[in-house]
């Protein structure tokens, strides 16, 4: 079944191509043409892409699902080169973005649903913009700071080469707010038991950043139950992480909202802007969780004006 | 005997019973045990399994940090629990990462348990499926061992703290799981084994138990069932010996208690039936006793009679011989005195007295012979005759009695003809008393012969084998010269042409007082006992007398003597 999607939809794609080059001929700077490459055929992608459709009127979009697979992708993107270019490239996804940034240097690209994208565009490339999966900083620090106003210090556990420009972002961020960032730095999963242990005393409440070295599920499950032995509040990544017992969960609020984020981006793009005049965006809109229960645990009370703003309570 | 039978059907009962219950025990006992120990295994070994899976869950953190903390609380849990000897927790290249329990704190344990078997790791890297063994601890205490991998799931992407990755495609979404840590957890099968010893203990402890008290029942039971057969046959034995009046209590509704009615029914039965018998044989006894009474007395009463009639014989013999002797001396005296007078003795008789003296003489003689006649017979009746025995002649025999009746013949003017055959042997016999049947023959013949007929006597010597063998022996008619006839017998025969005697009347002419006619003795006179007492006569000769007669012809009469007479009389 999915080989004949996947052969329909190239069959599909192909013939698109065909068509938008014979459009863009005939009527030249009429319909721009968008090649969006999605990174694979996840609910969140998907709703991504319709938000950037949505978002994106007078555009010819056309779809491209590499199937999470890396090479697929990389021969789509040699096939695309050789033939007439698009206007715009949509990288939706990790994947997409990881191979469009290697492939593409000519076309401006606009990723949408990508988690810390410094990480894997380089610092000197010029053609890549897009809207992160990111929830700001400032909102995550300044929610903890909500909470109680004894959270003054707040300890994150990161891997400098994955989240380092995170955190110092952050550090930045927390001293405007009055809050110190304690911080310590792993390199491998297993040493974040012993730098949490180590941060116990010292730390008011824990912020999970999105860093893969720290995000391994036994650490976070340490982390949570760091959080219940030592009544340390945890600020997590997501509803999941709020349900499995971290006292809050920011995240951002849909793929759409990004998706439609990542077609303003394109539209500028495309009106004639400056690729590099344009940074990367945060989420816009987030998506709030609060475990109820975890406050009874931890003896947390939790402020009424973040209960009614949150989408999510756990009772 | 009877007891031995009966001890026989318990023994019977309790040999079959016995091994029923045997082989219900073995059998149940065996099954249940066996049941019990395999449930008590699996579920050993599910507790186990669990125990090593729980370690492996829980271990997790501390095999991920190799905390010794962690470690440490993930085995705290466990090392507690009953049976459980040891506990190790190994890491992905089998290096023991912790390790405790009871067992190792005991000096016996060899320190080869703590490292890993190389197999078991590589096993659990692949198959990732927990395992079980048994090991035995130098033969002092045998352990089951569980394995259960530590699976950690790896992270590759922070997008998965948000949604769901794909993992089904090549390149970066294969299976993210990996076994970072093997679990070990060794449970003693001290309690266990323990545990089934016990319980076959007390499988054996039951065995007995139910063995004994079944042994017991089926005793009972069969006591239950042979005390009433004992009774029964002791009872029966009573009857057997004669006690027929039997009664069995009856205790029970079972069909033993319906024999019990039904002896006692039978009982009652045979004493009625017996009863009745006696009754009746006393009756028949009574009956018989009464019968035998009557027969006695009948008995005796003819035997009375018997008597009175032989006594009133012999008197009458007696009295017949005794009066014929008296009879005959006033008679000869008579007769005497008569001839003398006749004679002229007494002087010259008177002819008008002479005819009557006459006729004295003759009726004298008459009556004499009369009386002798009457007093052979009741001597040859009353046993008293006797023969006297002598040798005489034949030929002078016959002469006699012709000489004797030839004035007789002569006034009838009968021819009387004596045909003797020459060159007889004299015989040896009773002389007077052949001649006495002779005359008695020769008489008769007179007297019954009318006028102008003829009297011929005839004698003549037989041979026993011409008389024994009359026909059937044709060389007896032409007797060869060389055999000599020797004669045994004398025949005599009287033969006249007289009235002739009836057939029907032959036969009984030599019984006592009868002639052929009543009316004959009216007309030719006669005691009627002669023929009667030549028969006697020649009996007593050992010979024998008969008759042929032809009616209106005349008749033959045959004596036959032997010719030596042997018996005295």
């Amino acid at each position: 079944m999915s080989l004949l999607t996947s052969r329909f939809t190239s069959f599909i794609v192909a013939a698109c191509v065909v068509v938008g080059a014979m459009v863009c001929a005939s009527t030249s700077g009429e319909a721009a043409k968008i090649i969006a490459l999605k990174s694979a055929d996840v609910d969140v992608y998907n709703e991504a892409l319709e938000g950037f459709k949505n978002g994106s009127h007078g555009s010819t979009v056309i779809e491209y699902d590499m199937e999470g697979d890396l090479q697929k992708g990389k021969k789509f993107l040699a096939r695309l080169k050789s033939g007439s270019k698009p206007d715009l490239i949509l990288a939706v996804g990790i994947w997409a973005l990881q191979i469009v940034a290697e492939e593409i240097q000519d076309i401006p690209v606009v990723f949408a649903m990508v988690l810390n994208p410094t990480t894997v565009i380089g610092q000197e490339t010029r053609n890549i913009t897009g809207a992160s999966m990111n929830v700001p900083i400032e909102q995550q620090l300044a929610l903890l700071k909500k909470i109680s106003p004894h959270i003054r210090r707040i300890g994150v556990i990161y891997d400098p080469s994955k989240t380092g420009w995170l955190v110092k972002q952050a550090e930045r961020l927390a001293k405007d707010q009055g809050i110190r960032l304690v911080t310590k730095a792993v390199t491998s999963p297993k040493d974040s038991f012993t730098a949490l242990d180590a941060m116990q005393d010292e730390i008011d409440a824990l912020w999970i950043v999105p860093d893969l070295t720290v995000l391994a599920p036994e650490s976070v499950q340490y982390m949570l139950l760091f959080s219940f032995r030592h009544k340390i509040p945890v600020l997590g990544l997501s509803e999941n992480q709020a349900r499995m017992g971290a006292l809050l969960g920011l995240s951002f609020e849909s793929g759409w909202d990004i998706g439609s984020q990542a077609a303003e981006l394109a539209s500028g793009i495309l009106s004639g802007k400056s690729i590099q005049e344009i940074p990367f965006t945060t989420a816009r809109k987030t998506r709030l969780t609060v475990n109820l229960k975890s406050a009874g645990k931890l003896g947390v009370h939790i402020p009424k004006e973040i209960l009614e703003r949150a989408d999510v309570v756990i009772r | 005997m009877r007891i031995g039978r009966i001890t026989r059907f318990r023994t019977k009962v309790l040999l079959s019973i016995i091994p029923m219950i045997l082989a219900l025990c073995v059998l149940f006992g065996g099954m249940s045990l066996y049941q019990h120990n395999r449930l008590l295994h699996s579920e050993f070994v599910k507790r186990g399994k669990a125990l090593a899976s729980n370690l492996a869950a829980s271990g997790e953190l501390g095999v991920f940090s190799e905390d010794e903390r962690l470690l440490n609380a993930a085995l705290r849990g466990i090392t507690g629990e009953e049976d459980v000897a040891y506990v190790f927790i190994y890491n992905d290249v089998g290096k023991r990462l912790i390790g405790g329990g009871k067992a190792l704190t005991q000096p016996g344990l060899a320190p080869t348990t703590e490292t890993l078997n190389h197999e078991i790791r590589a096993r659990m890297l692949t198959d990732r499926q927990p395992a079980s063994r048994t090991v035995t601890e130098a033969g002092t205490e045998s352990f089951l061992e569980f394995y259960a991998p530590i699976v950690s799931a790896e992270v590759r992407l922070v997008e998965e703290q948000y949604f769901g990755m794909p993992r089904s495609t090549r390149g970066l979404s294969e299976d993210r799981s990996r076994v970072i840590g093997i679990a070990r957890v060794g449970l003693s099968m001290r309690n266990i084994d323990a545990h089934s010893a016990y319980l076959i203990k007390l499988w054996a402890l039951l065995s007995v138990v139910f063995l004994a008290g079944g042994a017991l029942a089926a005793y009972a039971l069969s006591r239950r069932i042979t005390q009433p057969i004992t009774r029964l046959t002791e009872s029966a034995a009573r009857m057997a010996e004669g006690q027929i009046d039997q009664e069995i209590s009856v205790d029970s509704r079972d069909e033993l208690g319906t024999l019990a009615t039904t002896y006692n029914e039978m009982a009652k039965a045979l004493t009625r039936t017996l009863d009745e018998r006696a009754r009746v044989a006393r009756e028949l006894r009574d009956l018989n006793r009464s019968l035998e009474d009557r027969i006695r007395e009948r008995t005796s009463q003819l035997e009375e009679t018997n008597r009175d009639l032989s006594r009133a014989s012999r008197h009458k013999s007696e009295f017949l011989a005794n009066m014929s002797h008296e009879l005959r001396t006033p008679l000869n005296a008579i007769l005497g005195f008569t001839e003398l007078i006749i004679d002229g003795i007494y002087g010259q008789v008177p002819d008008e007295l002479r005819e009557s003296m006459e006729d004295i003489r003759i009726n004298g003689r008459h009556l004499l012979r009369l009386i002798n006649d009457v007093l052979d017979l009741s001597k040859i009746e009353a046993g008293q005759m006797r023969l006297n025995l002598g040798e005489y002649s034949i030929q002078s025999l016959i002469d006699s009695a012709i000489s004797a009746t030839r004035s007789l013949a002569a006034e009838k003017r009968l021819e009387l003809v004596a045909q003797v055959e020459a060159d007889l042997p004299p015989a040896l016999g009773d002389s007077k008393r052949m001649t006495q049947v002779l005359m008695n023959l020769v008489g008769n013949a007179i007297k019954f012969t009318p006028g102008s007929g003829s009297v011929t006597v005839t004698a003549k010597s037989v041979s026993s084998s011409e008389f024994q063998v009359p026909s059937s022996q044709p060389e007896t008619r032409n007797p060869k010269p060389e055999t000599p006839k020797s004669p045994d017998f004398i025949e005599i025969s009287v033969a006249d042409t007289g009235i002739g005697i009836p057939a029907e009347e032959l036969k009984s002419i030599f019984s006592e007082f009868r002639q052929v006619d009543s009316s004959i003795t009216r007309e030719y006179g006669g005691s009627g006992l002669g023929l009667s007492i030549a028969k006697r006569l020649v009996e007593m000769h050992e010979g024998s007398i008969w008759a042929d007669s032809q009616v209106g012809k005349g008749s033959i009469f045959y004596v036959r003597i032997p010719l030596r007479t042997q018996w005295g009389g």
